[in-house]
């Protein structure tokens, strides 16, 4: 579904991820770990095109879209959660989905709209409200749904359980399964390795903007020195 | 009786405000930068509805024309004049703005001379009694218009797909972009509208007046600039209310405060006043 070769981003004349190179299968959730500053951010915002590739390519669907303008990627079926959800904020939830559906023909909007509303029945509540006056955990269903209005293939999610509280985290990642059972890809970019772990069948561990390792979730939880230096999980 | 005469002609010159702060704020939302220049197609407006009113005799066309017309150049002034300049200092747009404004009325001196055109046959012109008090035709059209064009925008901003785009690029330029979103052509159309919102502005004052001159978007210029304070920069909502509280203030104020203070500098008085209650404006966002 996604893969990136030797892709290299930055800003300007920096660079801040180096030659990297990952497969995500369809269907499959893939996390992106590692510290604060390791890249990750840059390296999904460079797949959403935002960010300037350096060099290397992005695949998506076996096309090569690393110079696709970042408009037209969402008609392709990449969607982006970001970090801090940067929701609509002077604009109302209902308004805030459509801006989701904004890629698609007008006919899609309220069939697309019931179906986020089903996986986020507390959006129903509150549709005609302004998205700045929701809670955290609502903004995160908020920017999740948003996303899914799109009609994505690959579901790129930054940082999806910061500052939320744990049972809004659990309902966000049982949303992140349900959308798994229907097909969904999705490109998890997680600092709570524990959550990240529990849901991805892959990861891979990036750190000063290159990746460490990679492999199946299973195996990382098996990897003491993996745990110890890079994902910071209790090992008892 | 008198009260209820202020009031109107309060309203009528807020409407008129409004217009031309509109475009200035929605620019400002979108672009932050102060669009010192906007009055300047204020008075271009004017020029095209005389114009074009004393060649085909019909006001509305004039209208129209104008409207179109300058709103077009706001289209062709964001491409050549901010567009290369986007990723400077605020202050660089501003100093383009400032040198742009200057140039446009120079340029309306050279080619329509210093003194400025009137129409060849006022329309418009008959009183009507409205409440007890007469108002020019002029002066009703002018009040419609502002409402019909205010009412419009509403409804596009709120209720059309675009111009739901046009409100998310507003708040978030890059997330808008990540669901499709053009935002050059939001630009593009943001200041199309503003624009052809100065111009309709500017046709109405000069119906009003029976005047254009090269000068006549100075005053205007700055007192947009203090009435899009008070609204809270890039609050089109707060802008409206702004020109509305100006419009009554500098009617009711020429009346009771005329020996002591200039009717223009009465929209100042009062965005001193406020800003040392409320530094952000009246309607600050946030």
């Amino acid at each position: 579904m996604l893969h990136l070769d030797k892709m290299s981003c930055g800003y300007g004349n920096l660079t801040v991820v180096e030659d990297l190179s990952f497969n995500i299968a369809r269907g499959e959730i893939f996390a992106l770990i590692g510290a604060n500053g390791a890249g990750k951010s840059s390296t999904i915002m460079s797949i959403a095109g935002h960010v300037q590739v350096k060099s290397g390519k992005i695949l998506f669907k076996e096309r090569d879209i690393t110079s696709v303008p970042v408009t037209k990627r969402v008609s392709l079926g990449i969607a982006i959660v970001p970090e801090g959800r940067r929701l609509f904020t002077d604009m109302s939830v209902s308004e805030n989905l459509a801006m989701g559906c904004y890629s698609l023909p007008k006919s899609r909007l309220s069939r697309n709209r019931d179906k986020v509303l089903e996986l986020f029945p507390r959006l129903k509540e509150r549709i005609n409200q302004q998205a700045s006056s929701l809670s955290g955990g609502e903004q995160q269903m908020l920017s999740i749904g948003r996303a899914l209005m799109a009609e994505p293939e690959l579901l790129i999610i930054d940082e999806l359980s910061l500052g939320l509280m744990p049972k809004v985290i659990d309902l966000c990642y049982q949303a992140i399964t349900a959308l798994r059972e229907q097909g969904v890809t999705i490109l998890l970019v997680e600092q709570n390795t524990t959550r990240a772990l529990e849901v991805a069948e892959r990861i891979c561990v990036l750190e000063s903007g290159r990746d460490v390792w990679q492999g199946t979730a299973a195996k990382a939880c098996d990897d003491p020195e993996l745990i110890k230096a890079y994902l910071g999980l209790n090992q008892e | 009786m008198l009260f209820v005469n202020l009031c109107m002609q309060g309203l009528l010159q807020g409407g008129i405000y409004a217009l031309i702060a509109i475009g200035l704020t929605l620019v400002y939302g979108l672009l932050r930068i102060l669009h010192v220049a906007h009055a300047g197609l204020y008075t271009l407006g004017g020029y095209i509805a005389v114009i074009v009113t004393n060649t085909t005799g019909s006001f509305s066309l004039g209208l129209m024309t104008s409207m179109l017309a300058v709103g077009l150049v706001g289209m062709v002034i964001y491409r050549l004049i901010y567009q290369p300049i986007l990723d400077k200092p605020p202050f660089v747009a501003l100093i383009a703005s400032i040198g742009l404004f200057i140039a446009l009325e120079e340029i309306y001196r050279i080619i329509f001379g210093p003194y400025g055109i009137t129409f060849a046959a006022v329309p418009l012109q008959g009183a009507v009694n409205f409440a007890g008090t007469y108002l020019r035709e002029c002066e009703i059209a002018a009040v419609l218009l502002a409402t019909l064009l205010i009412a419009a925008l509403t409804l596009f901003t709120k209720h059309s797909r675009i111009g739901i785009a046009w409100r998310a690029t507003v708040t978030d330029p890059e997330m808008s972009q990540s669901f499709g979103v053009d935002v050059v052509k939001v630009r593009y159309l943001n200041f199309f509208i503003g624009s052809a919102m100065a111009a309709g502005a500017g046709s109405m004052v000069a119906l009003m007046n029976n005047l254009v001159e090269p000068t006549m978007g100075s005053v205007p210029s700055y007192k947009a600039l203090a009435i899009i304070v008070l609204g809270g920069l890039g609050n089109v909502r707060g802008t409206l209310i702004a020109a509305l509280v100006i419009g009554i203030a500098e009617t009711f104020g020429t009346i009771y405060l005329g020996d002591y203070l200039d009717r223009d500098s009465i929209a100042f008085a009062f965005l001193i006043l406020v800003l040392m209650v409320k530094p952000t404006g009246l309607f600050a966002k946030g």
